[in-house]
């Protein structure tokens, strides 16, 4: 492995975005590559569909081209990127208006194929029923309305603290602690029952 | 810490983003609020229980997004592209080395416009107390030596400079000499040296007066006459009576009957006597018994001549 690229690992997000503004195309690779997952995870949440999903985290990531001369050092990398995911994600709403209308998905709740086949998580180490929790949960937060869903995903996928949501979504952190607490009490609902919830409890 | 307060900061709380201040006045209002406490632990759980997989994206995914940038790339705007060169050649300044090479090469580059050139030109011109420069007089005596040469070989009167009688050791050097100094005198009102040669050697009759020969229209006849006889007197300064007599000469002849040739006449008289030709001092001194401005002294002359 070169020195090269132990420093490009080493570096941090805005390190690396502020050497791409400088004309090093590694540093874009290295930052997609450390980003897509999650990217891609909030998207696939967000739209149920693996393909738009792929879409949407590329057109994400592509909007980090166009707009890289508008980052600034200071900024959180991260945060930025969601804000940019933020304002794509708006035309994908446009597209799919049917994905954020609550009551349309009323009778995805509590169903474990809600879910396409494809388009669900994939089988891997977690025991049978923590997918099929998985299921339960992704298929009522694509029932949650579109800004509980966003901020329900960036934060429990993206792994945003509160203020940085209210960053990434132009929202005050009152609004985002609102949405959140909703989101929360709703998918709360659909898992209070089942045996994960109740061990957490203890 | 009341119950209100604790619901608006309980998700704070639960993601462990709550200041330590904050955090202990929450901790304070759970450990007595049971409410409170059933919420946060609801929240809790729900936070652990609803952990979402990370989804791995599709094969190939950041090759395309590369990809895709490159294509962006090489589709770029001028303006952008002009913004990221700009970009480059502005991180490339911000180094201290090209600064300080810049600033060498503007240094060498003013230093060659402003300082004025050929400087050694200027060294060689050396200003004599005579106002000539130092080149000029080089060549002047070089074309003095011409002319001395020319005058010992054509005259057959340069026996005067070896004239045993009139005691002066005056040798062909310093004839030279003395001929160079009567072209620098000549030189000083305007007249070209060379002339000079043709003149005293009498090989030419038009140039009887180098100075008119040279620039007859500078100056009038009797400012000639006088600055010729102010020349003949200055190569008896320099050179003594025996070189002078001929000058003189010259300008008794030329100037006959005139206040000029009178006083020529005069001073060559003063030169014969002092290298001891007398006979020739007393016709001279004879010949001004009849000028008005001479007649006195001359005959004063004459008797002390005659005493002696």
């Amino acid at each position: 492995m070169t020195r090269h690229s132990e420093d490009q690992k080493e570096a941090t997000d805005e390190m690396l975005m502020v050497r791409y503004q400088r004309g090093h195309r590694d540093a874009f690779a290295s930052l997609v590559t450390r980003h897509a997952t999650t990217i891609f995870s909030v998207s696939f949440y967000l739209l149920g569909n693996e393909v738009q999903a792929d879409k949407m985290a590329q057109d994400t990531f592509v909007e980090v081209v166009r707009e890289a001369a508008t980052f600034h050092l200071e900024a959180q990398f991260r945060t930025w990127v969601f804000g940019l995911f933020h304002k794509i994600s708006s035309k994908y709403y446009a597209e799919f208006p049917d994905k954020g209308d609550d009551t349309r998905n009323a009778s995805r709740v509590n169903s474990t194929d809600a879910l396409d086949t494809e388009s669900a998580p994939p089988a891997s180490s977690r025991s049978f029923r923590s997918q099929i929790l998985a299921r339960r949960v992704a298929n009522r937060v694509a029932t949650l309305p579109i800004p509980m869903r966003e901020v329900f995903l960036y934060k429990q996928a993206g792994q945003l603290s509160l203020q940085n949501i209210a960053t990434a979504t132009g929202a005050d952190v009152d609004t985002v602690r609102h949405l959140l607490r909703a989101a929360f009490d709703r998918i709360q609902d659909c898992v209070e029952d089942t045996k994960e919830y109740v061990r957490a409890l203890r | 810490m009341d119950c209100e307060t604790f619901e608006r900061i309980v998700l704070d709380r639960v993601f462990l983003e709550l200041d330590e201040l904050t955090m202990g006045a929450a901790q304070r209002h759970v450990a007595h609020c049971s409410r409170c406490r059933s919420i946060e632990v609801g929240l809790r759980a729900t936070r652990d229980v609803c952990r979402l997989p990370q989804m791995a994206p599709m094969e190939g995914f950041t090759e395309g997004v590369v990809a895709a940038e490159k294509q962006i790339h090489s589709i770029l705007p001028f303006r952008q592209r002009a913004n990221r060169a700009l970009s480059v050649l502005a991180a490339y300044a911000m180094r201290p080395q090209p600064t300080m090479a810049a600033l060498l090469l503007l240094m060498i580059g003013a230093s060659l416009f402003l300082v004025r050139a050929r400087p050694a030109e200027r060294d060689l011109v050396q200003i004599t107390e005579r106002g000539v420069p130092e080149g000029e007089i080089e060549q002047s005596d070089n074309k003095g030596n011409n002319f001395a040469n020319t005058y010992v070989g054509a005259n057959p009167a340069g026996a005067l400079s070896s004239d045993p009688a009139s005691g002066a050791s005056t040798t062909p050097q310093s004839t030279s000499n003395a001929h160079g100094n009567k072209c620098i005198a000549h030189c000083e009102f305007g007249s070209n040296c060379e002339l000079d040669s043709g003149t005293l050697g009498g090989q030419s009759p038009k140039a009887d007066n180098p100075c008119e020969e040279a620039n007859p229209s500078n100056q009038s006849e009797p400012q000639l006459a006088t600055h010729e006889l102010d020349a003949a007197r200055a190569i008896r300064k320099v050179s003594g009576c025996a070189a002078a007599i001929q000058p003189f000469e010259v300008i008794r002849q030329k100037y006959p009957s005139s206040e000029i040739g009178q006083s020529a006449t005069w001073d060559a008289a003063e030169c014969y006597a002092k290298t001891n030709r007398r006979q020739i001092a007393r016709s001279l001194l004879e010949s001004l018994t009849s000028s008005p401005k001479y007649a006195k002294r001359a005959k004063s002359q004459l008797d002390s001549m005659d005493s002696h």
